[in-house]
């Protein structure tokens, strides 16, 4: 479970997240979304107790991250928007370094390296230098070592940006299991289709703040609108911006 | 227009380079003045070219001072050997970094035919100021052969760097994959001693100097036979014409192999690298937390040049405390061997500290305590050191078993000396992160580890076996603090 209350966090004078609360129930996927910058990434960085914040309480299964971060991180697999990877080593030297620092057992960490590269379809690309790989291969490389020590908490900030339509499927399918496991998953995307496909309840944020949350149905009902997307426009005032840029595309060509 | 690309690619390359580098890409107005500074391709040019021919003054003497002026030319063929080296080295090298920073993906897309001449040219542009170094000597050439020699010896110059270029980018086509694959440890040894080489070279050049000016009147006879063979050819400059004659030869053979190799290669680079891929075969491998944290320490350095250069550095500066150790072979030599090796191991904290570089951002998100991350980290900077030092005397104990009572000073010191240095660096810090590290930090970390090699000297100096106890004592009190 993740209990998120009056968060904020200041770098400098400037303000990313301003009182954001919202709470993920154990077997429940939570969809985070927002347009760039509205503090949706420092705030899933929060959760993984990378970042620590300036005010509010954070509990991760009950750990407080400000005051623990590496009993959070224990417990808590992470995988950032942009891959976060040794470029110079392989996948297989990745893996073993991650499963080294998490100390996962030897028998545990060879059955889901090799479960998770065979659904990912990776195997390949083992001994190839993770620098030398597609963004798409990165971003399987990294969320499989997210999942190396089998987190019972997921944060995955666009973790389906650039995987393959079969991949995406792999990784939704697992996210249901996990579900059912009744871990805690906090999720955010740019695609909202996958959002209100797979997400129980949504909050969207926007200049730093949570401005709506509930069920995409309730969502729907709240805004007035047929679908996420035109719902995550309308809140987030991109609506007639979205227009009129279109409406100038379409005279330049 | 074609200028312009090369100054782009540079700037770019520069603002990579910068980026890759989280002492600078952590700090946006350090960052900034860094790359104002280093971006522009003219300013690196000018301040390259002065540093070398300042350097060249050094070997100036060895051509003037020769007593017959056709020694002169033998002296100064002998110097041509340099920016042969230095270019075939830099280009092999560097040829692999810009490509693998994608510098030329937005060329690619561009109605460009041979574009592999971009990427030679750019790293010309950085190596021609190398045979500079040979000016100097050139003018010391040119006061005891003439003018016409003086310039004809520093075309040979710039012939051996064009040399140096073409092979270099030949190694680079042949072998240039960056791979953690098939022969992986061969070309990372491989680097290693070409590494250790290079450094090597301006220990290597004052005894060639030396050597080449005692016995210039057995050698002239050497290089008069094979004067077809670059660096031989240019005895030549004597005989004008002939040298004239050689110069072009050179000029039409290392041209045809260049534009081939400069073609090919941009083939090579617009295809892409994908090649065929095979099921891997690598295993897991499970670790303590700071062992994992060294192996991959190594890993990665010992696939980036300039890193493994970092690590390698202390080996180079105790070159001539090693040669100083092999020619007395006393037990005082080996001690004063292992304790420069022990103190200046602190000039690898830089190189040490960069490996994790823009993947910091993997330990923030790995349980990983600071005291772990030092840990390893101490594993990372005193295993080269203390290999050093152990391979040397046991190497010079062949000679004199005596000096085996240096062992255990060979085997702890490095670790006393390096446990300070990361001591003084994190100094103040509770989290895994990247120090500043900054010249009074490195300075600090010299002198404290002064103070801890010249106590375990001395104390070698009043009963040898006192030195034990110290040395071990540093060591649990800095296992302890990174403990706690």
């Amino acid at each position: 479970m993740i209990e998120v209350d009056n968060l904020v966090k200041r770098f400098g004078s400037k303000i990313a997240v301003r009182g954001v609360s919202f709470t993920v129930r154990n077997g429940e996927i939570y969809g985070l979304l927002g347009p760039n910058g509205s503090g949706k990434s420092t705030t899933m960085r929060i959760l993984a107790g990378i970042t620590p914040p300036s005010e509010g309480r954070v509990l991760v299964e009950g750990i407080d991250v400000a005051e623990n971060p590496l009993e959070v991180k224990k417990i808590v697999g992470y995988i950032p928007e942009t891959p976060a990877l040794y470029e110079s080593l392989t996948p297989m030297e990745f893996f073993s370094f991650v499963g080294s620092i998490r100390r996962v057992p030897m028998e545990e960490l060879e059955d889901r390296v090799e479960r998770l590269v065979k659904a990912f379809g990776i195997e390949e690309y083992l001994g190839e230098l993770i620098g030398t790989l597609s963004f798409g291969t990165q971003q399987k490389v990294s969320i499989i070592a997210s999942l190396l020590h089998d987190p019972k908490v997921l944060v995955l900030d666009e973790a389906i940006n650039g995987l393959d339509p079969k991949s995406a499927r792999i990784m939704k399918e697992l996210l249901n299991d996990f579900k059912k496991e009744g871990k805690s998953i906090v999720f955010s995307t740019h695609i909202l289709a996958v959002a209100e496909v797979i997400c129980g309840r949504i909050g969207i944020i926007y200049n730093g703040e949570l401005i709506a949350e509930g069920t995409p149905e309730e969502l729907k009902r709240f805004a007035h609108e047929e679908s996420l997307e035109d719902v995550f426009l309308k809140l987030t005032e991109s609506q007639e911006e979205v227009s009129s840029l279109i409406g100038a595309l379409r005279e330049a060509f | 227009m074609e200028w312009r690309i090369i100054t782009t690619l540079y700037r770019e390359m520069t603002y990579k380079r910068l980026k890759a580098n989280p002492q600078f890409s952590a700090d946006w107005n350090k960052f900034m003045k860094a790359f104002k500074r280093g971006g522009s391709l003219k300013r690196a040019l000018l301040t390259q070219s002065a540093l070398f021919t300042v350097l060249g003054l050094i070997l100036f003497p060895g051509v003037y001072s020769v007593e017959n002026p056709a020694g002169s030319a033998v002296i100064y063929a002998s110097y041509c050997l340099v920016p042969l080296i230095m270019a075939l080295y830099r280009t092999a090298v560097n040829a692999q970094y810009a490509v693998s920073l994608g510098l030329f993906e937005p060329l690619i897309s561009l109605p460009i035919r041979v574009g592999g001449k971009y990427l030679s040219v750019l790293l010309l542009a950085t190596e021609l100021p190398a045979a500079l170094f040979l000016l100097a000597p050139a003018v010391g050439l040119a006061m005891k052969l003439g003018a016409t020699a003086g310039i004809l010896g520093l075309a040979w110059g710039l012939v051996g760097t064009l040399i140096g270029h073409t092979i270099g980018l030949l190694i680079y086509d042949r072998f240039g994959k960056a791979s953690g694959g098939r022969f992986a440890g061969l070309k990372t040894a491989f680097k290693a001693v070409g590494i250790i080489a290079v450094m090597s070279l301006f220990y290597g050049l004052n005894y060639l100097q030396r050597y080449v000016s005692s016995h210039y009147e057995v050698l002239r006879g050497i290089f008069e036979r094979y004067s077809v063979a670059y660096p031989f050819s240019v005895v030549t400059v004597e005989k004008p014409l002939l040298s004239l004659a050689l110069l072009a030869l050179y000029g039409l053979v290392v041209g045809a192999v260049y534009i081939s190799t400069v073609r090919r290669l941009w083939n090579r680079i617009s295809e892409g690298t994908s090649t065929e891929r095979q099921a891997g075969k690598a295993r897991i491998s499970l670790h303590s937390p700071p062992v994992a944290l060294a192996l991959k320490d190594f890993r990665i350095a010992s696939r980036n040049t300039s890193l493994l250069t970092g690590l390698l550095m202390p080996v180079f500066v105790i070159i001539p405390s090693f040669i100083g150790a092999l020619k007395s072979g006393s037990e005082v030599g080996v001690l004063g061997f292992v304790l420069a090796v022990a103190w200046v191991s602190s000039i690898a904290v830089d190189a040490v500290l960069k490996i994790d570089g823009r993947a910091f951002e993997v330990l923030h998100s790995l349980p990983l305590s600071l005291k772990t991350f030092l840990r390893g980290k101490l594993i990372t900077m005193s295993t080269i050191p203390t290999t050093a030092g152990l391979l040397a005397v046991l190497g010079l104990s062949l000679g004199n078993p005596g000096v085996l009572k240096a062992l255990p000073l060979a085997l702890l010191l490095p670790v006393a000396t390096a446990g300070t240095t990361l001591t003084v660096f994190y100094w103040g810090t509770h989290e895994v992160a990247l120090p500043e590290t900054t010249w009074k930090k490195m300075l600090l970390a010299l002198a404290a580890n002064g103070v801890i090699a010249g106590v375990t000297g001395g104390l070698w100096y009043l009963k040898w076996f006192l030195s034990l106890p110290f040395v071990l004592l540093v060591d649990a009190l800095l296992l302890w603090h990174f403990s706690r």
